[in-house]
């Protein structure tokens, strides 16, 4: 049963309108559930199976098929939680303020991943965990700023300036988004810079199976959104009943 | 027709789901006072501080002098006066240093003059030099008094006013009240004393959960309830109507319901007659005049922060071995490290004296534009975190036996620390709402300024081993602070809004 705020009154009260599937998601949910799941299936058959081996890097460089769309999804997230934090400060509507912290708590997982298996896969091609590079250090700085946001957000608990300050730490932050993803072209780097879309830089197996890979991992990033979505909802107003209570 | 003083239609304020105000209508004319009556917790302040433009309401409208508390609320601010329960002063400031600090924040001319007479008028003329921290607790109530007057308002807002006051203090705030609406002006006054309320209001309102539950309609004010007390200060320049037409008389537009309350109103007024703030740059420099005397009397920050710096300095040369061939590495992130350590220190004590005294929403409740209070912290960091470079500079080039170039050191040094001020600003006042703001600072602040630091460290490493192909590291930093300090400027106001 969802909660729906009647305007008027300001109760809460369970709606039960909802379209709910037997598993008992909402229908939306269970879609992109599905969606993802069978995506994740045919990605990870097309990474192991179909995806030709590196003739220098060998296996390890499949690890690439899910570090580029976990980093993708740390950088789109940040993005998504941008956009929502300037349409909260426009409208004061909290459900953008909901799907703001759904994002950066979705985020801020993916950008974790891509960072471990990013530092793997360097173990095994550079031969170091971790190195001051360009692109490395702004991904860097850019978890940090994630954890920060979750951290503020904590500290600061389900208000009005909670949201608001977190939407103002998320327009000061993003600025290093486009930086990420133009360090290749800025810097020298170790970092391969994008590959995709240039003619004959890589093999068509490739460029498939990680296209794939990305459409995969961007409708679990939504799945995943929606549920955190319903979670920040529900946590607002279990806050707010206990309040009401004390 | 006349036009209310306070019109209140509706209002409700929510905390989360909890009602705190469930629906209030109140009218209140010119010359009238009201007293709110009700037990602890029933909406009180809650209500007035809506009315101060400190909180927004859930639902419903409120008016003064036909100006929307939230839309105008600018405007409205010009013609509160607001004196809560605590002062709300600054303790490190004398008593005419407060007033001359908020005389400038609401734009009053003449305000040395004004402050003087105010200070007369509520018997603290002999103290006025004093720090408001020596004063008792009944002589920083009446400067609290003497503060809320200070800008002629139309209407004066008193949350528990006479809390703290003995009773030749108690008899001083009736013969202010008189005299207030006497001239034409309006009070909304709150307390728990039965007493008080029978003997100040014309009308007397009664509040119980959030709802008006009784509203008592005396006499129209006629000075019988307090005159007999009028003994203190007859000397007192009082607001005069500004004819009985400005107040009692529908205003036809907006700038004609700005118009001053008083015509020997001492606010600043442009040619059209209407109120103006001070301008930015004025409001700024007199909140970092502020900033900068409260920290020479309290040296709570800039010791703390040299400190600080030094022993980064000292530790750094300790732990390295410091050759020939990596001085010119090592020397100059040990620089930079002290020197953001050091100005985080002073970063988070931002807003301490607001933060420590409660001063802030005082602050807030003045016609100051936002981004004169956050130039005025950025100019106050930097101002401080300068101090301790210019200190620990010679210091560094003794330790770490490097020349200071000083000519081509100082803008990296100077723009390197407006950038770590920008951000540190801003994010400084955000962490103030937290309790472990501490340990937020620097998470919050860290990885944005690694920027900075690269170009800091990298510009300063430049001017001790010189390289050709060096990228234009000051120009990445002055690039950094634009950025930054634009953003700041456009979102500061969200932050210190409640």
């Amino acid at each position: 049963m969802a909660l729906t705020k009647q305007a008027t009154s300001g109760k809460y009260q369970h709606s039960g309108t909802s379209a709910k599937s037997r598993f008992g998601l909402p229908l939306s949910s269970l879609i992109l559930g599905v969606l993802s799941f069978v995506g994740m299936m045919i990605s990870i058959w097309m990474i192991f199976l179909y995806a030709p081996t590196d003739a220098i890097q060998g296996q390890p460089q499949r690890i690439f098929y899910f570090h580029v769309p976990m980093a993708w999804i740390g950088m789109l997230g940040f993005i998504v939680l941008t956009i929502a934090g300037i349409v909260y400060l426009c409208t004061r509507d909290e459900r953008w303020d909901w799907v703001a912290r759904a994002s950066a708590e979705v985020g801020a997982v993916f950008l974790t991943l891509a960072l471990i298996l990013g530092s793997i896969w360097g173990k095994t091609t550079w031969g170091t965990w971790w190195t001051w590079d360009p692109k490395l250090t702004t991904a860097l700085i850019l978890w940090f700023i994630y954890v920060g946001y979750n951290m503020l957000r904590s500290y600061m608990g389900y208000t009005e300036s909670s949201a608001r300050a977190g939407a103002v730490f998320a327009i000061v932050g993003v600025i290093d988004v486009p930086i990420i993803y133009e360090a290749t072209n800025w810097w020298r780097t170790l970092h391969p810079p994008a590959q995709v879309g240039v003619a004959g830089a890589l093999p068509n197996t490739v460029v498939a199976t990680l296209l794939v890979s990305l459409t995969t991992f961007t409708l679990l990033y939504s799945f995943l959104m929606v549920q955190l979505y319903h979670l920040q909802k529900l946590q607002t107003h279990i806050q707010r009943l206990r309040e009401q209570g004390s | 027709m006349t036009v209310p003083v306070l019109q209140i239609t509706g209002l409700k304020k929510n905390y989360g789901l909890k009602p705190v105000l469930r629906g209030i209508d109140l009218v209140l004319q010119p010359g009238e006072c009201m007293v709110l009556l009700g037990a602890n917790g029933t909406g009180k302040t809650t209500l007035l501080r809506m009315l101060a433009g400190l909180s927004k309401p859930s639902a419903g409208r409120a008016c003064i002098n036909g100006l929307d508390v939230v839309r105008d609320a600018q405007q409205v601010r010009h013609l509160v006066g607001f004196v809560a329960h605590q002062p709300y002063l600054y303790e490190e400031l004398t008593a005419l240093e407060n007033l001359l600090f908020f005389g400038r924040m609401y734009g009053v001319e003449h305000v040395q003059e004004r402050a003087c007479e105010l200070l007369q008028r509520v018997g603290l003329e002999r103290r006025m030099r004093e720090r408001v921290a020596t004063l008792s607790r009944g002589q920083v109530q009446r400067l609290a008094w003497a503060r809320a007057l200070l800008h002629r308002p139309l209407l004066l807002l008193l949350d528990e006013p006479d809390s703290g006051l003995d009773q030749e203090g108690q008899v001083l705030i009736d013969s202010l009240l008189s005299e207030h609406i006497e001239q034409g002006g309006s009070v909304l006054l709150t307390t728990h004393q039965h007493e008080r309320a029978l003997r100040s209001g014309n009308q007397v309102v009664m509040i119980e959960n959030g709802r008006i539950v009784q509203v008592d309609k005396g006499e129209p004010w006629n000075g019988h309830h307090i005159s007999a007390q009028r003994s203190v200060g007859a000397q007192f320049i009082v607001p005069s109507v500004a004819g009985t037409d400005t107040v009692n008389r529908a205003p036809t537009s907006k700038k004609e319901r700005m118009r001053p309350f008083s015509l020997r109103s001492n606010r600043r007024k442009d040619q059209r007659g209407t109120m103006n703030c001070a301008p930015i740059d004025v409001e700024a420099l007199a909140i970092l005049w502020k900033d900068v005397r409260y920290e020479l009397r309290s040296k709570q920050t800039w010791i703390g922060m040299g400190m600080f710096a030094l022993l980064v300095l000292v530790i750094f040369n300790f732990a390295f071995d410091l050759r020939v061939d990596n001085k010119a590495a090592v020397a100059p992130g040990a620089l930079w490290v002290a020197f953001i350590f050091a100005s985080l220190l002073g970063l988070g004590r931002t807003l301490a004296a607001e933060r420590e005294q409660g001063p802030l929403d005082r602050l807030l409740l003045c016609p100051v534009d936002r981004k004169a209070i956050y130039l005025a912290k950025l100019l106050g960091n930097v101002l401080f975190i300068g101090v301790v470079e210019i200190v620990a500079l010679p210091i560094f080039a003794a330790l770490f036996d490097v020349p200071l170039f000083v000519g081509a050191l100082l803008p990296i040094v100077l723009f390197g620390t407006l950038g770590i001020a920008t951000i540190g600003t801003l994010f400084s006042t955000m962490a103030a709402a937290t309790r472990a703001r501490e340990l937020l600072l620097p998470v919050l602040v860290f990885p944005l300024l690694v920027p900075v630091v690269i170009a800091a460290v990298r510009a300063t490493s430049n001017l001790l081993a010189p390289s050709v192909n060096e990228p234009p590291w000051l120009g990445l930093i002055i690039a950094f602070d634009v950025i930054f300090l634009s953003v700041s400027l456009l979102t500061f106001e969200y932050i210190v809004e409640e």
